[in-house]
């Protein structure tokens, strides 16, 4: 976190331009060990992106990840445009600026990042990923559909994905702590 | 660089402005969205059937991006028509298209980093309260940033297995692998991204300065006419619904 204060301005401009990219990059880095369960490497990013930049460059770059994406720059999983604004899942995408300034706000407050802090930050982030995710399904459904579909049965459908999630926070608690001291060396 | 949703061609459409064609498609857009009858979106439909033939769009363009959104336009359709009524489903699914053509459009006539520069000068005027010449060089870093680092993961990718390093197999196998290339990953495309800084600034740039543009955009006259038509539809479209 102190790592970022000491980079002049043109510096801080290209480190969030890169971890936009790196989320973007994430999207394709995919390997799917619970077949229905998508492992995408983008929340690894996004995490990374809060635990580096801080909260406010973090959000700033996970905000422009989106931006590139809704100008038709296909930088999400099936695509990009404007029309994503209309996938359910776009909210979840929206998620990302959240955790990533929330993981950058919390993970400021630790002096050294351990496996077991990495792992709580890494569920809090998740948790925000969900916070934007799910509101936004239920929106798109008033928008779609006349009767739509109630909340708390698109949280129930979300299950499986949230376990999926805890073993990703296993992982990104593993590499986290790794990169972020290698990084601060640079 | 071509990202696959642009269709390079000369039509009028491609030689508008893109800040003409970005307020085109927020007004199409709303326009779109308020509209609750079934008439006027077939309508809606109509008039993006022409926007694209006069972009000399090809239709198999409509297609692919209508058909990436296949389950959500059936999912609304059906659902509308087994609990709602017919003229329902036919509404919302009108709706849905209309915006995919509309935004389809738009990327298909319009490049990302034209946009990028029509979005910064529309929102020029608010570089009081937002810091729209840095989002807009950061929009167009990482635009660069993506092949380097597309290229640099393939790199490391062929290091690692060179150093017995699998991708294939048991998932655990698969997560170490991967794990072997992120590390390498974040290191090197951290040092490249303090080199480019630097090269930025070895060249004179200075954040915040007022910056050229290689290629200027040029409002023409067929421009101003467009908006102008665009508008007028919008507000006769608008005062016929709220007398209807």
């Amino acid at each position: 976190m102190s790592w970022i204060v000491k980079r002049n301005r043109t510096e801080r401009m290209v480190l969030i331009a890169l971890f936009s990219t790196l989320t973007w990059i994430g999207a394709y880095l995919r390997i799917d060990f619970l077949p229905p369960v998508p492992f995408t490497l983008q929340t690894l990013m996004v995490i990374m992106a809060g635990l580096i930049l801080g909260a406010r460059y973090a959000a700033l770059s996970q905000g422009i990840y989106v931006l590139l994406g809704l100008i038709g720059v296909p930088v999400f999983t099936q695509g990009g445009g404007p029309g994503y604004l209309l996938r359910p899942g776009f909210g979840f995408i929206l998620g990302f600026v959240l955790a990533a300034a929330l993981v950058g706000w919390l993970g400021s407050k630790f002096v050294k990042l351990s496996f077991f802090n990495s792992f709580l930050l890494s569920l809090v982030g998740m948790v925000a990923i969900y916070l934007m995710g799910i509101p936004y399904i239920y929106l798109i459904n008033i928008l779609v559909l006349k009767n739509p579909v109630p909340l708390l049965k698109i949280l129930l459908g979300m299950i499986p994905f949230m376990v999926g999630d805890v073993i990703k926070s296993l992982i990104v608690a593993g590499v986290a702590p790794v990169i972020v001291e290698r990084v601060s060396k640079i | 660089m071509n990202y696959g949703t642009f269709y390079p061609t000369n039509s009028f459409w491609h030689r508008r402005d893109p800040r003409l064609k970005l307020l085109v498609m927020v007004t199409s857009a709303t326009l779109t969205v308020t509209e609750n009858r079934l008439s006027g979106q077939l309508f809606f439909l109509l008039v993006h059937a022409f926007l694209f033939y006069s972009a000399r769009l090809p239709s198999s363009r409509a297609w692919k991006t209508i058909s990436s959104f296949r389950w959500l336009l059936l999912l609304t359709f059906l659902a509308n028509l087994i609990f709602v009524s017919v003229n329902d489903s036919f509404l919302y699914l009108s709706r849905l298209l209309n915006l995919l053509l509309a935004s389809s459009w738009l990327l298909g006539t319009s490049e990302p980093l034209t946009i990028i520069r029509g979005l910064e000068l529309i929102f020029k005027p608010f570089s009081r309260w937002l810091p729209v010449a840095d989002v807009a060089m950061i929009l167009g870093l990482s635009l660069s940033f993506f092949p380097l680092l597309q290229q640099e993961a393939t790199e490391i990718t062929i290091a690692q297995r060179a150093r017995g390093v699998t991708f294939e197999g048991k998932w655990w196998k698969k997560i170490t692998g991967l794990l072997a290339m992120v590390v390498p990953l974040f290191i090197t495309s951290f040092r490249r991204s303090m080199e480019v800084a630097q090269a930025m600034e070895a060249r004179g740039y200075i954040p915040g300065r007022q910056r050229g543009s290689l290629y200027e955009l040029k409002w023409v006259s067929q421009d101003t006419w467009s908006l102008l038509l665009t508008l007028i539809f919008a507000v006769l479209w608008s005062a016929q619904r709220m007398l209807s």
